[in-house]
């Protein structure tokens, strides 16, 4: 995977998500093109790289979502976003061997299951912290069940964005410099870029 | 000895920051986010004003029409504003407290124009981030307004050089607000009749408030800030607009009134911030 070509591609779907996808808002859900970016890549690069790549993209939405329930508002917390989409990459990678990785509705469905867990961790994590005193979750003092299911709208959201914008990505697919499925098989697992 | 992967050092120092307290990471992230999107606010701003064309919140004016009604919408701002100090004078004048400083209580407002960056995304909506901050004079607590007299919310603390976060009336961090509702019918008239009410966000978009049921308010008055504790741009300022009221089943002499914001967040392009210049002696 090129990362000159990635992380151009990374901040503009933050720009995207924070300041566009709002227009494509139905009943409070919008869907996450971060989300979408991170899927594809799981779904094609190596797996060390798709790490770093998920981390990264967590970090920039954790520093982009402030919550706003404390006393201290905005609170941008390092950690929810940022472990939920390595959480969510690594369950992409664990099935991305199932996959028919040139078809769109794959990208879709990655990126709702991509959704979905990551925005579990999330929940989960800020659930944990709200025992802290100073700390209420972002959801204030509804419960996180309710979250959740707004959280599996959400991924239902991101997963049909996943399609058309996957489509978007895959006609790009040469760019991005992902190794090919034979060459990661001939290495045991290790990819390597098999030039034509 | 075996090397441990770099990315298992990552994340543990990542587990480690996320389970902080939260006053030892507030001022360190929020600057840091400040960092990461003062080369990105430009680019935000410009797919804002591409979201807004393409979904706007209301039907779009003609350029007068629009001019005319934000021109009524500042001088009512300013009428209901001039209404309560001028009711405050008089109840101090009654009393015989004219005190020597009253003068000075009303200190001055300068006004700064900001465009919105970005919004927080989810339910809500409930926070903006606009390209304005302490170098033009902002401050926390300041409010923001739209269309001359519809309040917005007010700056959260963390105020950046270039940039500050908005927290909507309906969050639930700007806690208790004062008010009175002004009768729809009474809007224009020169001393209305207004009630008196207490109101406080329910974090889902509305403000609730409690009220005699045998007041005159009724769904489609106006309500109206006066909380000594917010800035006095704010006073006079537009909340919202009650849209229903309802019985409160453990108080049947109560009833809860539910208002609907003057202003939703998520249409917002531009705003106007109202900064106190505070007179120095």
């Amino acid at each position: 995977m090129k990362w000159i070509v990635a992380i151009p591609v990374l901040f503009a779907a933050l720009i995207l998500d924070v300041s566009f996808m709002s227009a494509f808002e139905v009943g409070g859900i919008t869907p996450k093109l971060m989300v979408v970016v991170v899927a594809y890549c799981a779904m094609h690069a190596d797996g060390s790289l798709v790490r770093w790549f998920a981390l990264l993209a967590g970090f920039l939405v954790d520093l982009s979502e402030p919550s706003l329930s404390g006393p201290r508002a905005p609170l941008y917390l390092i950690g929810p976003w940022t472990l939920g989409m390595l959480f969510g990459a690594e369950a992409v990678m664990s099935m991305r061997g199932l996959l028919v990785r040139r078809n769109p509705l794959a990208v879709g469905a990655m990126s709702f299951l991509l959704s979905l867990t990551s925005g579990l961790f999330w929940t989960a994590w800020w659930a944990l912290r709200s025992w802290y005193p100073d700390s209420p979750p972002p959801w204030g003092e509804g419960a996180a069940l309710d979250e959740l299911s707004s959280q599996f709208l959400g991924a239902i959201s991101t997963g049909v964005c996943g399609i058309p914008v996957g489509w978007l990505l895959l006609r790009f697919s040469a760019v991005w410099g992902f190794p090919s499925v034979l060459a990661r098989s001939r290495q045991g697992g290790q990819a390597r870029i098999i030039r034509q | 000895m075996r090397r441990i992967p770099l990315i298992a050092i990552v994340v543990a120092c990542i587990v480690m920051l996320g389970l902080l307290p939260t006053r030892w990471i507030a001022p360190l992230t929020s600057d840091l986010s400040s960092i990461v999107w003062v080369p990105l606010s430009p680019v935000a701003h410009g797919t804002t004003i591409i979201r807004l064309w393409l979904r706007p919140g209301k039907a779009p004016l003609a350029a007068a029409d629009a001019a005319v009604l934000v021109e009524r919408d500042y001088y009512r701002g300013l009428w209901h504003a001039e209404q309560i100090r001028s009711q405050e004078f008089e109840r101090k004048l009654s009393a015989y407290e004219i005190a020597s400083g009253a003068g000075q209580r009303g200190g001055a407002i300068r006004l700064a124009a900001a465009n919105v960056l970005t919004r927080t995304p989810g339910a809500g909506g409930l926070a903006l981030k606009i390209n304005a901050g302490s170098q033009q004079g902002i401050s926390a607590g300041d409010v923001a307004v739209v269309d001359g007299d519809g309040l917005v919310g007010r700056i959260a603390p963390e105020v950046g050089a270039v940039s500050s976060t908005v927290l909507s009336i309906a969050n639930r961090s700007i806690g208790r607000i004062d008010g009175y509702v002004v009768p729809a019918d009474q809007e224009k008239a020169k001393r209305p009749a207004v009630i008196a009410i207490q109101i406080l966000p329910d974090g889902k978009g509305e403000l609730r408030g409690d009220i005699d049921l045998g007041s005159p308010v009724r769904p489609g008055d106006i309500v109206r800030v006066k909380d000594p504790s917010w800035p006095l741009g704010a006073q006079g300022m537009r909340l919202g607009i009650v849209s229903e009221i309802r019985r409160k089943d453990t108080q049947p002499l109560r009833g809860e009134v539910i208002i609907r914001p003057a202003v939703d967040p998520a249409t917002v392009g531009e705003l106007v911030v109202k900064i106190s210049v505070v007179s120095k002696p």
